[in-house]
């Protein structure tokens, strides 16, 4: 029954948050904020972005690592496909990003699982190396100037809906769906609770959190490219704030580090979250560079949001282990 | 067990040294500009920060733990004292305040790492980024420029022909030494690295220790960030961004495991060393700067990576059930 | 000779764990100077009695008079300050240190101002320990250098660094060639002659009268008897161990043995070698011995989670190459762990979850996750197997020993699995659901199932096995049938003859 009800607090508590924000800019800034076109660019054509990468990092952090090279497999990912987009040979680009982000997420998966090396330095490594090699590969320039038939995918509409939106709200339902529907989806969660016990149950641990950075690296890949249409460049400069947002996103959003809790669902309402907290600081006039200290609290206001609920439902299997070390501790 | 290795024992050799002898040799045959005196004085200037900054990481990675929020701290600092030069307030409350600010961060980590047992990943990433946040947000994201002659000279004067810069440094160098080989303090840390569960049996106050070593590490943090924006004559807020994992990466390099109570600060000297060695060899061979990241960071994998396997490997071994023989 | 007065008296000490009884109302006293041996098997209470008394744990019920005085140590340090030191069977030392350091860890002697740690000293009285041990060792050596009985040897001199008057050792032989031992107990007769007493835990019978001057004997958290070392009877000394006790918890029915459902030839893992044994359908075969001997090792080897360095093994007639517990769970085998709330179970998730987890891919053979296929299974199992619970969305580690155990069961069993391994399948359990488990244990082979039971509770093995595989320190030593199994037997096989008799 406590349990039901924190999940349930949990649940609808973002929400409440989002609302809150939201009602608090409409508010303070009716003329700037509380209009179509704002909402509109935020909600189709900043959040998709945002959304598209918190996905992947919620995945990652279900089963309790992370993925911080998912900016830069972004950057080459686009970066490598430009020219072939340039050229119009769209089908063959978006193949060739889409197998850099999986070559990228395959390197990070098979260093965590048969390596052995911890996930943030993976991922850490392989974002320089891939951050590296766009470098190397652009020379520090970033092309630009793409057809206006690929760039409809992220500016333009189709019936009335911004193809964003469309994409983003595809890609949500297929995770959402492989997540909650398959038996790899399980595995998934079964991995990031116990990773011993699910291996001791016959499920292979190992492939599954594999699978999982493989599938951030696709991820980073069309999130790339869905970037390189709207920006109409294929700037190696920008992995941003990715990776900050998207570790925001997926905590606010309800997952928790501790691995096995979590959901894209969450993240969806941690995205928007994040995206409108941007937006209203946007709007008042806030500096960006106060946006990422903001950002920053943020993680560590979930985290400890999450250590005190979470202290709440285990107390008892604590008293075990507090006995043992009362007796230690001079 | 003769005589003679008992004199070694204090001079334990750490195997990054033939690492450096083997990159000096390499970088002078390729190219003539490497063994020059200017370069000899850039690469131990360039050193100098890394190694600082470095101190505490290596106390930290000693313990089993990490801090990512030494390069923020580092900005941070630099920025803090520029701006109490640049509002005329003397040098001593510039160098106070930068410092204060490293010791507050190490004093968070230390309390989410070590009293609320928070993943240390995730608390120093999150100092990390309230960091940078509040250094990009105190410089309003542009660099400081620092007109003050006296602290310029910190970072860029010399004293007998040395750079000042050096001389502090070996400084700090020593007297870490001192403590982490010859003090308590030090001997607790390489004991609650080398077995919490001795060290908690031992009756070592294991808790208040980890934040002591949180508090070095912001303090030498602060200290790296300060020397940087006197070298440089200006305080950028993204100065320490790649410092973290440079950091890491020099203390790992140098011989001291994660896997805690092994190494110490001399392998870091090596692992610094060699780290601004590739560096600049790499450089001088004509490399761009994005290339000779990209290398540097392949390298640092590569190393982390065979660590991780040299792990797994002992740990297989010592699982292992010993079957005595018949003496 | 031993003194007469009482260093160490302990009356009605009881301890409780979570689900057991550790210690029941046991009185425990030790003289001055002498080496009282603590006996009993696995689960018996000789490692929490010592625990109590080194302050790692603090008792329930009882009390405890050291060196005349009453005592109630709350923690390590008072019992370290007051003169009792422990040296437990997994050591604790620091490898990268030297055995000077080592002894003095926490306890530094310090040099007049900055805080310096005085290290001449600490060498020249580590020596000076070392000596009075009579031990060559330069203490300014690694430790990591050392072999196991030189490092046990440290742990000897860190343990005498203070003013010691009572030496616990855990098992301290466990790793020692007959020359190593012959050494530690020359040191231990040497502190008897200092006037140190020394509680000393230990499976081997030579050993123990060898060195030892009075046996206590637990059972089941109960203090049985005190005998002379010197004039004890071994027989008589296991039978006091085990006991007498007819249960009526058991209800098998033996079956005629089908086909062969696991046989291994000389397998070898990184903790047990050589083993040969087999399993077929309708048996309960047990893997019998003590605690270390490599029975859970052979368990998880065989399920392919740990590594296999020789021999070979055939599941169902057909050879494993490759072992992987995937693998494994597909040809129809099933491992249900020791450490059940780790390794068998996600306490965080609820039981539907948990039962289905190994039964994946046969529920859902194409790759879709129905609910109601995973709820009705759930169910299914729920009710079979009599879990108590008010529904199945509730979490895992919610429910009691008995019931965790059942979920565990539940999930395998929903993968129709033919060969079972079940480690320690009734620890933490109370009466009721251990007959329950029972129950099903013998339902299972009565429908063709050929079960592997690794136990250390006695009664079980006995009870339920057509045979026992007796290991002892990585072998398997002995096959004995039902009929001529009993208690004394096993144990006879379980403990070492004395020194090692290997190699």
């Amino acid at each position: 029954m406590k349990i039901n009800s924190i999940k349930f607090f949990t649940k609808y508590s973002r929400c409440l948050l989002l609302v809150l924000i939201v009602a608090t800019m409409a508010v303070l800034k009716p003329e700037a904020f509380w209009t179509w076109e704002n909402l509109s660019t935020v909600m189709f054509q900043q959040a998709p972005f945002t959304m598209l990468m918190s996905f992947g990092m919620t995945l990652a952090i279900i089963t309790k690592g992370i993925d911080k090279s998912m900016g830069s497999v972004l950057v080459l990912s686009s970066v490598l496909c430009a020219s072939f987009i340039k050229n119009e040979n769209y089908i063959l680009g978006i193949v060739i990003a889409l197998l850099v982000g999986a070559l990228c997420g395959l390197a990070n998966g098979l260093l965590i699982t048969r390596i052995g090396v911890a996930p943030f330095v993976a991922t850490y490594g392989i974002e320089w190396v891939a951050l590296g090699v766009a470098y190397i590969y652009t020379g520090g320039i970033y092309i630009y100037d793409f057809p206006v038939r690929f760039r409809n995918i992220a500016i333009g509409s189709t019936m009335g809906i911004p193809n964003l939106a469309i994409v983003t709200t595809l890609i949500f339902l297929v995770l959402l769906f492989i997540t909650t529907k398959t038996t790899f989806g399980r595995s998934i969660y079964y991995s990031g609770f116990n990773f011993n016990a699910a291996t001791l149950s016959g499920i292979n641990a190992k492939n599954t959190v594999t699978w999982v950075y493989v599938i951030n690296g696709l991820l980073a890949a069309i999130t790339g490219i869905l970037y390189m249409a709207r920006l109409n460049a294929a700037d190696p400069g920008i992995s941003a704030s990715f990776t900050l947002d998207s570790i925001a996103a997926t905590l606010i959003g309800g997952t928790s580090f501790g691995g096995g809790k979590g959901s894209v669902v969450y993240t969806v309402i941690g995205a928007l979250i994040i995206v409108f907290i941007r937006n209203g600081m946007n709007i008042m006039g806030v500096p960006t560079t106060w946006q990422q200290t903001a950002v920053g609290f943020v993680i560590i206001f979930s985290i400890l949001l999450e250590a005190f609920t979470h202290k709440l439902t285990s107390a008892t299997e604590k008293k075990y282990a507090i006995e043992l070390k009362k007796a230690i501790n001079a | 067990m003769g005589k003679k290795l008992e004199f070694l024992r204090g001079i334990n050799i750490p195997g990054a040294t033939y690492g450096v002898i083997v990159l000096l040799i390499l970088f002078s045959l390729i190219t003539n500009k490497f063994l020059t005196l200017a370069n000899i004085f850039f690469i131990a200037r360039s050193s100098s920060i890394l190694l600082i900054a470095s101190i505490g990481m290596t106390m930290v990675i000693l313990v089993s733990q990490i801090d990512l929020s030494v390069g923020s701290v580092m900005s941070l600092s630099g920025v803090i004292a520029a701006l109490c030069l640049q509002n005329g307030m003397g040098i001593p409350i510039a160098i106070l305040l930068g410092i204060a600010s490293g010791i507050v961060f190490g004093i968070i980590n230390g309390i989410m790492v070590a009293v609320y047992k928070f993943d240390y990943w995730i608390s120093t990433f999150a100092t990390m980024g309230v960091g940078a946040g509040l250094a990009l947000v105190f410089a309003n994201g542009e660099t400081i420029p620092i007109a003050d002659e006296a602290f310029g000279w910190l970072g860029n004067g010399k004293l007998f022909g040395i750079y000042v810069i050096i001389y502090i440094t070996i400084i700090l160098v020593a007297i870490m030494m001192f403590v982490l080989g010859k003090t308590k303090f030090g001997y607790n840390i390489y004991s609650i690295g080398g077995s919490e569960q001795t060290a908690l049996l031992s009756g070592i106050d294991v808790v208040k220790n980890r934040v002591y070593v949180y508090i070095c590490s912001g303090l030498f943090a602060s200290m790296a960030g300060l020397l940087l924006a006197s070298m440089c004559n200006s305080a950028s807020p993204i100065a320490g961004a790649d410092y973290s994992f440079d950091a890491i990466a020099a203390v790992i390099i140098g011989g001291t495991s994660f896997d805690g109570g092994k190494g110490g600060l001399l392998g870091t000297v090596m692992g610094t060393l060699m780290l601004r060695i590739l560096t600049s060899g790499l450089n001088l061979m004509g490399f761009s700067a994005i290339w000779q990241k990209a290398i540097i960071g392949v390298v640092i994998v590569a190393i982390l990576v065979g660590d991780a396997l040299n792990e797994k490997r002992k740990k297989k071994n010592d699982m292992r059930r010993t079957y005595a023989y018949e003496n | 000779m031993a003194g007469r007065d009482k260093l160490l008296d302990m009356k009605g000490i009881t301890k409780r764990f979570p689900g057991t009884l550790a210690l029941d109302s046991v009185d425990f006293e030790v003289r001055e100077g002498e080496v009282h041996v603590l006996l009993g098997e696995n689960g018996a209470g000789k490692s929490t009695l010592v625990k109590i008394i080194a302050g790692v744990y603090n008792r329930d019920e009882g009390e405890m008079y050291f060196d005349g005085k009453k005592v109630d140590f709350r923690n390590v340090r008072e019992a370290q300050d007051a003169g009792i030191n422990i040296i437990h069977q997994e050591l604790n030392l620091l490898p990268e240190r030297t055995i000077a350091q080592n002894i003095f860890v926490g306890r530094e002697p310090m040099q007049k101002g900055l805080g310096r740690i005085d290290y001449k000293k600490m060498l020249r009285d580590s020596e000076e320990l070392l000596k009075r041990l009579g031990l060559d060792m330069n203490p300014n050596t690694l430790v990591k250098n050392l072999s196991i009985a030189q490092q046990q040897m440290v742990e000897v001199a860190k343990a005498l660094s203070n003013d010691i008057k009572l030496l616990i050792m855990d098992e301290p032989t466990s790793s020692l060639t007959k020359r190593e031992i012959d050494k530690l107990f020359g040191i231990i007769e040497n502190l008897k002659k200092s006037g140190i007493s020394i509680i000393y835990i230990s499976h081997r019978m030579d050993e123990i009268k060898r060195i030892g001057d009075r046996v206590t004997i637990l059972r089941d958290g109960q203090y049985i008897d005190t005998l002379d070392a010197k004039t004890m009877d071994m027989d008589e000394a296991i039978a006091k161990m085990v006991g007498r006790k007819i249960t009526k918890l058991y209800n098998r029915r033996y079956n005629k043995p089908g086909r062969e459902v696991l046989r291994t030839e000389k397998l070898t893992g990184l903790r047990f070698r050589n083993v040969s044994i087999n399993v077929r359908e309708g048996e309960i075969v047990s893997l019998a011995g003590l605690v270390g001997a490599g029975r859970t090792e052979v368990a998880k080897a065989l399920f392919g989670y740990d590594p296999i360095e020789g021999g070979e093994y055939y599941l169902f007639g057909k050879k494993v190459k490759n072992p992987s517990p995937k693998k494994c769970v597909r040809m129809g085998m099933a491992l249900l762990p020791e450490d059940r709330k780790n390794e068998g179970l996600f306490l965080k998730m609820p039981i539907r979850d948990n039962i289905i987890a190994a039964s994946l891919n046969k529920l859902f053979k194409n790759g879709i996750v129905q609910n109601n296929t995973a709820t009705d299974t759930a169910e299914k199992y729920k009710k079979e197997l009599k879990i108590a619970t008010p529904n199945i969305y509730k979490l895992v580690g919610e429910l009691s020993g008995g019931n965790q155990q059942k979920v565990v069961v539940g999930k395998w069993l929903s993968t129709d699995c033919k060969f079972f391994i079940f480690d320690e399948p009734t620890r933490g359990i109370d009466v009721g659901a251990k007959a329950e488990i029972y129950q099903l244990l013998d339902d299972l082979a009565a429908n063709g199932a050929g079960i592997l039971m690794i136990s250390s509770e006695m009664n079980e093995v006995i009870n339920l096995s057509d045979r026992v595989y007796v290991m002892r320190e990585g072998e398997v030593v002995k096959e004995l049938d039902r009929s001529e199994v009993s208690q004394e037997a096993i144990l006879a096989y379980a403990l070492a003859e004395g020194g090692s008799s290997n190699g």
